[in-house]
């Protein structure tokens, strides 16, 4: 399985209605100590303030392993995000604020709430790049989708 | 922060797909097409069970993105999630280009055909 399988993939609730598409794929990094403490380690950036330019915000991690912590659903497909609608970003105005107003309902579901991966009944079965359906287990939580 | 210091949260669209790929001189590789995932012991990944990036996939996508279907994942090269050093604005491998499989067109085509034509073999960027 790869991530861009489960990219626009469709999702259904526990019992089978429709809640959204899979906009993104959420990973966590494992962030491992750099062996000589070398450059951009992040920690010196942190201070730059919220309408600092977005490459003060650029981090450059020396990384391990990526673990798949879970999929961001949105009710109105995926379209083009930028990203701010998980980002605390105001400018330039309007444009943040738009995307985030298309994007209103966006959350986050673990992947342990993932019950199945499976082929979609809807989709054309001749097609190259059919997208998998997904369902989530009963009980699944809807978690904001922020990136924090 | 939604994490622990020890985590960075990514999301793959907006973090990793489409990024950069350099190698450990900071060479251009290509750029990250897809990512591989795989379950624990090198099972395959499975819905709702812990799951990690195995392999960033690399490739001719080009084609596929003008005239749609998929280019099958066997065909794809892969680079082993094992090699990344840094994940920035490019994602930095550990390892040279030469060690990867993924490039292995271009070092065809640099031994087979370039180094062929006269002054081929010349690197006009090495030291005298």
């Amino acid at each position: 399985m790869n991530v861009g399988d489960l990219l626009d993939a469709r999702v259904l609730g526990p019992d089978g209605a429709a809640l959204g598409v899979v906009v993104d794929v959420r990973l966590a990094l494992e962030v491992v100590d750099e062996p000589e403490g070398g450059p951009g380690a992040g920690e010196d950036r942190e201070e730059a303030g919220h309408d600092a330019p977005l490459s003060a915000h650029a981090r450059r991690d020396a990384v391990g392993g990526a673990r798949l912590v879970g999929l961001l659903v949105g009710p109105r497909g995926a379209g083009s995000f930028h990203g701010y609608e998980r980002t605390d970003v105001r400018s330039p105005w309007p444009i943040p604020q738009l995307v985030r107003r298309r994007h209103r309902g966006t959350f986050l579901v673990r992947w342990e709430d993932v019950a199945s991966v499976e082929a979609d009944p809807a989709a054309d079965p001749s097609a190259d790049d059919a997208k998998p359906r997904l369902r989530l287990a009963p009980g699944y939580d809807e978690l904001p989708a922020g990136l924090g | 922060m939604t994490s622990d210091a020890r985590e960075r949260i990514v999301d793959a669209r907006l973090h990793l797909l489409g990024r950069q790929v350099l190698d450990a001189d900071g060479e251009p590789v290509g750029a990250v097409d897809d990512l591989a995932l795989a379950g624990p012991e090198g099972a395959g990944a499975e819905a709702g069970r812990e799951a990690h990036i195995d392999a960033i996939l690399v490739g001719p996508v080009l084609a596929t993105r003008l005239f749609g279907g998929r280019v099958p994942d066997s065909r794809l090269p892969r680079i082993a999630w094992d090699d990344v050093g840094h994940v920035g604005t490019a994602v930095e491998l550990t390892v040279p280009s030469d060690r990867l499989d993924a490039v292995w067109v271009e070092r065809w085509v640099r031994d087979r055909l370039i180094a062929r034509i006269p002054g081929g073999r010349h690197d006009p960027e090495a030291e005298e």
